[in-house]
């Protein structure tokens, strides 16, 4: 079963229309992602960087991730913005990579975006064994009005 | 095939339909399938209404949780409202009080403007370090009411 197929359908259930207003650019809204641990952070961007970045953090312990989605003063209006969050094992620059039926952490949230309207989230908990993992934080309903989907990506490295 | 998940799903509704302005359905499951559901409580008064299910397991297990809260109000929205959850050690089983939210086992929040019939999701998988009582708990923060929703399940590791 999946979570965000159960929120986007919330969405859908209620029956709200999204008016298709393509061509306006994704510029305006940004999301910021913050992973922290044993006094070191590392932050990404969206849009900023070819490669994502590269978190790096032991093995059981406790990571926390910080994440922010703003659509700027001047922005557009969005609305039924689906916000996705997941942290996974595998490779981050996956082409459209989803959360296996394992992943460590999902959440979605649905959200309208006035200009200036700002949401965030966090959580912490603590690194699994060995392995590549990442975090992804993506818009899913963006691309109507925006053009195209906005994400914020991060490799967590665990040695 | 992604219609008929929808399908699903839809169907799963009316069982969550159980609180006054926040639907909220909290699953813990266990690696051997041992599985427990809660639904909305309310507080005040502290600790809610409602007797809360326990989920037993073993140290080194890894939890599997799940929530998913709807906002059922259809025509009232909330600046800034939020959502927080937790797992924390707690003396007894179905104790009241909660615990000081210190060395938390895992935690998470939301920080959003909640619009009517908004519906939030989160699923996470937790490796229990230790024997103890904990306490899993999602609640609503900030929703510009006289009360807040939450609901809750102990976690009983030997």
């Amino acid at each position: 079963m999946s979570l965000l197929l159960y929120v986007r359908l919330g969405a859908l259930a209620f029956g709200v229309l999204l008016m298709p207003c393509l061509g306006a650019g994704a510029n305006d809204f940004a999301i910021n992602l913050k992973v922290q641990s044993g006094g070191h952070e590392q932050t990404a961007i969206s849009g900023q960087a070819a490669a994502p970045p590269t978190f790096t953090a032991k093995s059981k312990e406790v990571v926390w991730v910080q994440w922010s989605a703003a659509n700027g003063a001047s922005g557009i209006p969005l609305s039924d913005i689906t916000l996705h969050v997941f942290m996974d094992r595998g490779d981050p620059r996956a082409a459209a990579p989803k959360p296996g039926p394992k992943a460590l952490y999902e959440s979605a949230l649905i959200q309208d975006f006035e200009p200036g309207a700002k949401s965030s989230g966090e959580f912490r908990l603590p690194m699994p064994e060995p392995g590549t993992y990442f975090v992804r934080v993506e818009t899913i309903g963006a691309a109507k009005k925006l053009g195209k989907e906005v994400a914020a990506v991060m490799q967590v490295s665990v040695p | 095939m992604r219609r008929a998940a929808f399908s699903l799903l839809l169907a799963l509704l009316p069982s969550a339909a159980r609180a006054e302005h926040f639907d909220i359905k909290l699953t813990a499951t266990a690696p051997d399938g041992a599985s427990k559901e809660a639904f909305a409580d309310q507080t005040p008064p502290i600790g809610g209404l409602n007797p809360r299910p326990v989920l037993r397991a073993k140290a080194g297990d890894t939890i599997a949780f799940q929530f998913m809260m709807t906002n059922v109000y259809a025509h009232e929205s909330a600046r800034n409202a939020g959502i927080r959850f937790y797992i924390v050690r707690e003396q007894q089983l179905g104790q009241k009080a909660v615990p000081p939210l210190e060395n938390l086992t895992a935690e998470g929040s939301f920080t959003f403007n909640l619009k009517p019939r908004a519906k939030i999701g989160t699923k996470e998988r937790v490796v229990m370090p230790q024997p103890g009582i904990y306490l899993l708990r999602v609640e609503s923060q900030r929703t510009q009411r006289d009360h807040e929703h939450f609901a809750a399940i102990d976690l009983e590791i030997r």
